[in-house]
């Protein structure tokens, strides 16, 4: 008995160490199927936005995005059309700005008030000031989607379509299709996809 | 495939300071590696070695200004191995449709003549996860392959040193 406890703790112990030196870029985050915390952030409107500002939605639609990284800017219309879109079905867009504009004066507040306002955006546009809460989701990059259900629970992570630079080139709609699957109680297939984008801290 | 050489000055040069009248000229060559592709297979199968080589594949982008910012790490790092071998390939993830306005200027501007890649296939859902399954889609990002190891980080670089201690990682 007491050999295999020796065994299983050296075990543990050797797991343990080559867990690896560099942390990978992104450890943690939500997962498919994990409840969303609660959160506030101040919107380009002045006003706060809250997670909980949801409860009565099918779902929200949360974006990742920024003002200057070229992925997210192409998006940009797509993203306007989707709000406009599933707004009304009960799945708005809240966009999140997770970048520091301590390191990138592109993604200050001001600079988002402007983008907010040359672009329209229907959608509340708010920063993660602190940088808090884009960790608790695990953004990557910009555009980066999380799609929750109407009690906040996550089931739709990654990229919005399969063809960022040209609209018209998209073949695959994951994340209208993702609305859809939970729209009508089905799991989205797939649940994850990736794409290419400028990491969060893409400013450093 | 697409290779382009280019020569990019020629100079003159005429002793003024003596009494030769030598005309001392020089010729600058510089080539731009670049190799265009939708599929990074060929570049897997080539870097899939037995030799002792060491491939650091970084992926990057002129829009990604950490990408910009690492790359003289890199491209230092490579140069100091001149003699261990290790080969750097750069692969761009810029635009397919700005080659020509972008990423050549850049590798011009920058002296740049290690192999790089232009990967265009913009269905990043289909080929990110070969690269490394953990790896969602930020760069830069890097890999190093070496003898059938591979080592992956999504992340970028501060120095040499850090680049160094990385690709030791791998051993």
């Amino acid at each position: 008995m007491k050999t295999l406890l020796s065994t299983v703790f050296l075990l543990a112990l050797a797991a343990l160490t080559i867990q690896g030196v560099t942390a990978p870029a992104t450890e943690g985050g939500y997962d498919i199927g994990d409840k969303a915390e609660n959160f506030t952030l101040k919107g380009v409107d002045g006003n706060m936005h809250s997670l909980s500002d949801y409860a009565e939605s099918n779902g929200v639609v949360i974006i990742f995005t920024c003002n200057h990284c070229p992925y997210a800017v192409m998006y940009e219309d797509r993203i306007i059309d989707l709000h406009n879109k599933y707004a009304d079905r009960g799945f708005p867009v809240l966009a999140i700005n997770p970048n520091d504009p301590e390191v990138v004066p592109g993604d200050s507040f001001e600079n988002m008030i402007k983008r907010a306002d040359e672009k329209s955006f229907p959608f509340p546009y708010v920063m993660d000031e602190g940088q808090k809460i884009y960790p608790k989701f695990g953004a990557t990059k910009t555009p980066h989607v999380f799609l929750l259900d109407k009690e906040m629970v996550v089931r739709y992570i990654g990229a919005i379509d399969n063809s960022p630079r040209d609209a018209s080139s998209v073949t695959e709609t994951y994340l209208e299709d993702a609305i859809a699957a939970v729209a009508a109680d089905k799991a989205p297939s797939p649940a994850k996809t990736k794409a290419i984008g400028c990491g969060v801290k893409c400013s450093k | 495939m697409k290779h382009y050489l280019l020569i990019i000055s020629l100079g003159l040069c005429l002793s003024c300071n003596t009494a030769q009248s030598t005309a001392i000229s020089a010729v600058q060559v510089q080539e731009v590696n670049l190799t265009t592709t939708d599929d990074l297979t060929e570049l897997e199968r080539r870097t899939d070695s037995s030799t002792d080589t060491t491939y650091v594949i970084n992926f990057w982008a002129t829009w990604c200004k950490p990408c910009v910012d690492e790359m003289p790490y890199f491209l230092a790092f490579a140069k100091k191995s001149r003699t261990a071998p290790v080969k750097l390939i750069l692969v761009s993830l810029d635009f397919p449709d700005q080659a020509d306005s972008r990423l050549i200027p850049y590798l011009m501007d920058e002296g740049i003549t290690e192999e790089v890649w232009h990967m265009t296939n913009m269905d990043y859902n289909a080929w990110i996860d070969e690269v490394d399954p953990s790896w969602e889609g930020s760069i830069p990002a890097t890999l190093v392959k070496k003898q059938g190891k591979r080592h992956f980080g999504e992340r970028s670089f501060e120095s040499i040193a850090q680049l160094d201690r990385f690709v030791k990682q791998l051993n």
